[in-house]
């Protein structure tokens, strides 16, 4: 697999405060990359590293295979466009103003894309209204757009649906989907909504204690979430002896309930508990979601 | 660089604090020439510089200060310029912005003043000196500001530092003006005629003189800060003229390599 953003060991120190300690990230080409953690785990840390805003203590990054140890890291680091914590915009110029501002940054010699790229983010009707007057969304947005005015092959997003509201939210989504998509765009997504990121990531990498702890694709993801049905009973010995007979995978709950860890015909199992003098109660199908694993693997890291 | 100039200059052309500082230059002019009754244009052509510290101060801490609170200084990290470029190209810019408005005001004082009041009356290599002066003076303090706003990350910290930055540069240039005089090896005493006017000096030797290196170690102090610099070119006996362009100098090259030095080493947020 090829990776375009990677870490080896990675640390940062501030002092005696380990930041990132010995951390491992790699994110593939194409991928929609979703960094999970708690507040002050070092997302932010990694992001601002990776940018070139804050040097490492020791280990190295490397951007398209390119270490930050050589000098050709900085041209290396033009493939990467990035919102951190907040979007960078000049508050007191119009959308198009700081795009014409990040182009010549940039040096492109004319500004023809400009309304392109604000037609891709929906503030080519904002004419000259300035960022300052603008909502968070659109903020969220414009800062999008000066993150994508270099061609980005890498786009870094740290937490950027914070504050958003919901149609807010939906915008930024469909807009990282159809770059990705369409662009071919790889994304590194740092975010406290996991429920958002679950929507869009293709992998995750859980990040604790400053150091990545899980890295998983969606896919395998998927695989790992136990669908488990619950039911309720009122004869729970024949409940078992069915199930034992029948080589399914079930837990005990209580003396009426049991999880049941396989897809059941639910016809076919009232029936046959029924003949057996077992009446089911109650029937619920419960699935794990991002926020359950997450919270498992933080809690078994923790342990160790 | 060329590209953070081009657009370091077209956020300028966008900032309203720029165009209040042209405006301000303006009136300074316009008051100087209407308010100040003077009889030789020598004495009103170099007054802006008793504001151009305080103006560059505030100008600076703000213009540089927002690169940073809105994340600007990132944007440009980010598509791969360099620290040293970054730093450079604020403080050309801050350096075109403080020389421009000390060029309008002397521009509608020489326009103006010529007219109303007469000819410059000092010899064209002196008022050449002063003018040399002048701009170094200007490049001093945008040097010394401009390391201030960029290695503190903190808007409302820089223009802080920065005010209070200039005001202790005006108590130091006091301080060391007086120090300066009582070391020196000799006494100036004015001349005066009968009408009041001073006709020359006479200079006595300093019964307090502590030795040449005190003498210069105070002389040094007092001629590396650019604000006694400015009170320097502003006055009328030209002693250190000369020499002045040397410590501008060496203040500039120091301050910004130290500049340069620290904001590579700053870790950004």
């Amino acid at each position: 697999m090829e990776y375009v953003l990677e870490t080896n060991s990675l640390t940062k120190k501030y002092n005696k405060f380990f930041a990132l300690n010995n951390l491992e990230i790699h994110v593939p080409k194409g991928a929609i990359y979703g960094l999970i953690g708690k507040n002050g785990a070092g997302k932010t840390t990694l992001i601002r590293v990776l940018c070139g805003l804050q040097t490492p203590t020791s280990g190295t990054y490397s951007i398209y295979g390119v270490s930050n140890k050589e000098r050709k890291i900085t041209e290396t680091r033009k493939r990467i466009g990035a919102i951190i914590e907040k979007p960078s915009i000049c508050l007191g110029m119009t959308a198009e103003e700081n795009l014409i501002e990040q182009y010549k940054v940039i040096g492109y010699p004319n500004y023809e894309h400009i309304k392109e790229l604000l037609k891709l983010v929906r503030l080519d009707d904002t004419g000259r209204k300035l960022a300052k007057n603008f909502s968070l969304g659109m903020k969220q947005r414009l800062g999008l757009a000066i993150a994508l005015a270099g061609n980005p092959d890498i786009l870094i997003l740290d937490e950027p649906i914070n504050g958003l509201d919901p149609e807010g939210i939906i915008e930024i989504r469909e807009l990282i989907l159809k770059l990705n998509k369409e662009k071919g765009i790889t994304f590194l997504i740092s975010s406290h909504y996991l429920d958002e990121l679950s929507k869009i990531a293709t992998c995750y990498g859980f990040i604790n204690e400053h150091r990545i702890v899980k890295e998983i694709s969606s896919k395998e993801l998927e695989q790992n979430f136990k669908i488990r049905t619950q039911i309720s009973v009122d004869n729970l010995e024949e409940c078992v002896k069915y199930l034992e007979e029948n080589n399914i995978q079930y837990k005990v709950i209580s003396d009426k309930k049991i999880d049941i860890f396989e897809k059941v015909n639910v016809t076919e199992l009232v029936i046959s508990l029924s003949k057996r003098a077992c009446n089911v109660k109650d029937f619920a199908e419960k699935g794990e979601s991002l926020e359950n694993y997450y919270l498992n693997l933080i809690g078994g890291a923790n342990n160790e | 660089m060329s590209k953070l100039l081009k657009a370091g200059l077209y956020r300028l052309k966008k900032e309203k604090l720029f165009w209040g500082f042209i405006i301000v230059s303006i009136l300074v002019a316009i008051y100087v020439l209407t308010m100040l009754k003077v009889s030789k244009l020598d004495s009103i052509i170099n007054d802006y510089l008793y504001f151009i510290g305080l103006m560059v101060a505030i100008f600076v801490s703000i213009f540089v200060g927002k690169e940073h609170a809105e994340g600007l200084i990132r944007n440009k990290l980010i598509v791969g310029h360099s620290r040293a470029n970054i730093y450079l190209s604020n403080l050309i810019i801050s350096i075109v912005v403080s020389l421009l408005c000390e060029l309008i005001y002397i521009a509608i004082v020489l326009i103006i003043g010529t007219q109303t009041i007469g000819n410059v009356q000092m010899p064209l290599s002196e008022f050449g000196l002063k003018m040399l002066n002048t701009t170094l003076i200007i490049i001093a303090f945008c040097s010394i500001y401009n390391f201030i706003a960029m290695v503190c990350s903190d808007i409302t910290v820089a223009t802080t530092i920065c005010t209070l930055g200039f005001i202790a540069l005006f108590i130091i240039n006091i301080a060391t003006e007086s120090a300066l005089r009582s070391s020196a090896p000799t006494v100036k005493h004015s001349i005066i005629d009968n009408n009041g006017v001073i006709i020359g000096y006479k200079e006595y030797p300093n019964e307090n003189y502590g030795g040449e290196v005190k003498y210069n170690l105070i002389k040094a102090m007092y001629l590396l800060n650019p604000e006694s610099q400015a009170y320097e070119v502003i006055g009328n006996d030209n002693e250190y003229i000369n020499e002045m362009p040397f410590y501008s100098g060496a203040l500039i090259i120091v301050i910004s390599a130290l500049g340069i030095y620290v904001f590579a080493k700053k870790q950004l947020k």
